[in-house]
This record gives structure tokens, C-alpha cells and sequence, in this order.
């Protein structure tokens, strides 16, 4: 048993160090495609460099989709694995960065579907998804302190999945309503009137917030 | 053209600045998943090869033994493919009472 623990642990190790030799010989200035290229040509370990680069991207992506449960880490290690095994059909026409979001979009929707699968088979009423807005309320009422991200959280909770994806690629990551609207393939009067309903849902959890940083100044 | 939405500042500002950050170690564990997947589609593609190999030569010696018994007995007869098409009866009784 012991041996076994020491081997399992000296491997890993051994990765580690690994990896910091592969981050120290390339060079972090190299572009994505450069990487890709690496990467292609057989240096599988060029690739951390990559996840090093976009994991925060794809942690906003995932956990503002999902919020915080333990599954959001494995979705995130999901995403990166697509992209390995899909590399040969990136042309980089779109930016990585979109690439990948496009992905953690789609696989956060199906573990959203499978949850609701899996409670509707197990007959669980408490999971967090698709919260009361008046719920929400309260619980960040009662809350004496609260961080900016369990707000923005917890704001998300009143939004159905849909909708969800819509804020977190216009108002979390960024990009422009047609661009959420191509992104997610659906019509950009949809994303305009569901982002209009959302914000006014989310203001009201945000409220507190906003309210505070006001009284700041 | 449709016109875009006025997303108010202040929720804009609040959402803005929602950063999230994997567990530790995100990379390696990444990796090592990677790492373990290249070995599996090595096995995989080593038993394939391996059983591509096996079952080509397998249907090879069947269709020979097919065609040779065709060549042999002129058909594909129960007792052609038994090998026993050239065996007189009285051959047989007498192999079968004979003390080897």
C-alpha cells in the first residue's frame, strides 16, 4: 500500500516537474496557433500552456453557468479535453478564447440537463437551479457579508438555463449581442428581450450590492 | 437592425468584475487526464491492429480451406468438408474394428 502511494505520488511529481520544464523552455510570448502547432506535431505538454492561458475564460464560463458545485472543475476539464481531441478541426477562424467558451456553453447545458435528469429520477427538491427570485432575496438578506462573485451567483440562481448563458456571455465574458446571439445559435431578438428580463430579475438581487458601493463614495 | 439593450452600469460593473478561479492544480490535472487518454488511444490502437491482423488471416486460412476442398472433392458436400468424401464404408468398419 505504501509502495503503491509512493509510486502514485512520485509520478506525479515527476509531471509536475515536467510541466515546469516544458513552461520554462516555451516560450509564453508564442501565439495560440504556434502552440496548436506544437502540439499537433506531437508536444503534448505545449498544451498546458494553452490551459494555463484560457482557464480563467472557461472558470467564469462554468461556474457562472453551473454556479459553485463540485462538477463545475470536472466541466472545466471536459472543455480543455474536447478541445484536445477536436485540435485537427480548429482552422482559427474564430478566437481560441470563443472556441472554448462555445464549448463550456454547450457542456454546462447538458450537465444542467442531466442534473434536472437525475432529479427528477431521484425526486430531489433541493438543488439550487432555477431559484425563487424571493428565495435568492432572502438568502443574500440574511447573509452578513458576501463576496462580489456569491452575489453575482446567487443572481444567476433566479435565471433559468437559457438565460443564464445569455448573461454570461454578454454581461461576464463580454462579447456583443450578436455575437452571444450567434454564439448560442438562436435569434438576436431573443437575446435582446431575455437579456432585458434578466437584468431586470438580477437587479433586484443586486441591488444590495450596488446600492452599497454607492454609499462608498 | 434591431437596436441593442442599455445594460445599466452599475450591474454591468458588478458583473464585470465576477472572476472565478479553478481548484489548484487545474493544469496538471488536465494533463494527466490528457496524458491518460493518448495511452488509452495507443492500447486501442494496438489491439486493433493486432485484431485486424488476427481476423484477416483467419477468414485467409478459411476461404483456402474452402477452395481447396472445392478443388479436392468437387463440392461443398458434409462429408467433403469433414475430409472423409474419399472413405469407403467398408473402410471405415474396418478402422473401427481394428486394434491400433
Amino acid at each position: 500500500m505504501k509502495v503503491l502511494f509512493l509510486t502514485s505520488r512520485n509520478k506525479t511529481d515527476t509531471k509536475f516537474v515536467k510541466l515546469l520544464e516544458i513552461r520554462r523552455r516555451l516560450k509564453p510570448e508564442l501565439t495560440d496557433i504556434e502552440i496548436i502547432e506544437r502540439v499537433r506535431d506531437g508536444d503534448q505538454y505545449a498544451f498546458s500552456i494553452l490551459v494555463e492561458r484560457y482557464q480563467d475564460i472557461v472558470a467564469k464560463t462554468v461556474y457562472g453557468m453551473l454556479g459553485h458545485v463540485a462538477e463545475a472543475d470536472d466541466v472545466g476539464q471536459e472543455v480543455f479535453i474536447r478541445f484536445y481531441k477536436s485540435m485537427t478541426e480548429f482552422r482559427g477562424e474564430a478566437s481560441l478564447s470563443t472556441y472554448l467558451t462555445r464549448i463550456a456553453i454547450n457542456l454546462s447545458l447538458n450537465e444542467i440537463k442531466r442534473r434536472k435528469r437525475n432529479d427528477l429520477f431521484f425526486f430531489y427538491k433541493d438543488r439550487d437551479d432555477d431559484k425563487k427570485e424571493s428565495d435568492v432575496i432572502d438568502e443574500v438578506d440574511q447573509a452578513e457579508d458576501y463576496e462580489n462573485s456569491e452575489l453575482v451567483t446567487a443572481a444567476l440562481d433566479t435565471l433559468d438555463a437559457r438565460s443564464r448563458s445569455i448573461v454570461v456571455l454578454r454581461m461576464i465574458q463580454g462579447y456583443s449581442t450578436k455575437e452571444t446571439a450567434e454564439m448560442l445559435n438562436i435569434p438576436l431578438g431573443t437575446v435582446l428581450s431575455r437579456l432585458a428580463r434578466s437584468q431586470e430579475k438580477m437587479k433586484v438581487v443586486l441591488k444590495r450590492m450596488m446600492t452599497e458601493s454607492i454609499s462608498d463614495y | 437592425m434591431k437596436k441593442d439593450i442599455n445594460i445599466d452600469p452599475e450591474v454591468q460593473k458588478v458583473m464585470s468584475d465576477y472572476a472565478q478561479t479553478f481548484n489548484p492544480f487545474f493544469v496538471t490535472r488536465v494533463m494527466g487526464k490528457i496524458e491518460h487518454l493518448n495511452d488509452q488511444i495507443y492500447a486501442s490502437g494496438i489491439y486493433d491492429l493486432f485484431f485486424r491482423r488476427v481476423v484477416v488471416s483467419g477468414v485467409f486460412a478459411i476461404a483456402a480451406m474452402l477452395i481447396l476442398t472445392v478443388v479436392l472433392n468437387g463440392g461443398f458436400s458434409v462429408d467433403a468438408l469433414l475430409g472423409i468424401g474419399d472413405l469407403e464404408m467398408e473402410n471405415a468398419i474396418a478402422m473401427s474394428i481394428t486394434d491400433f
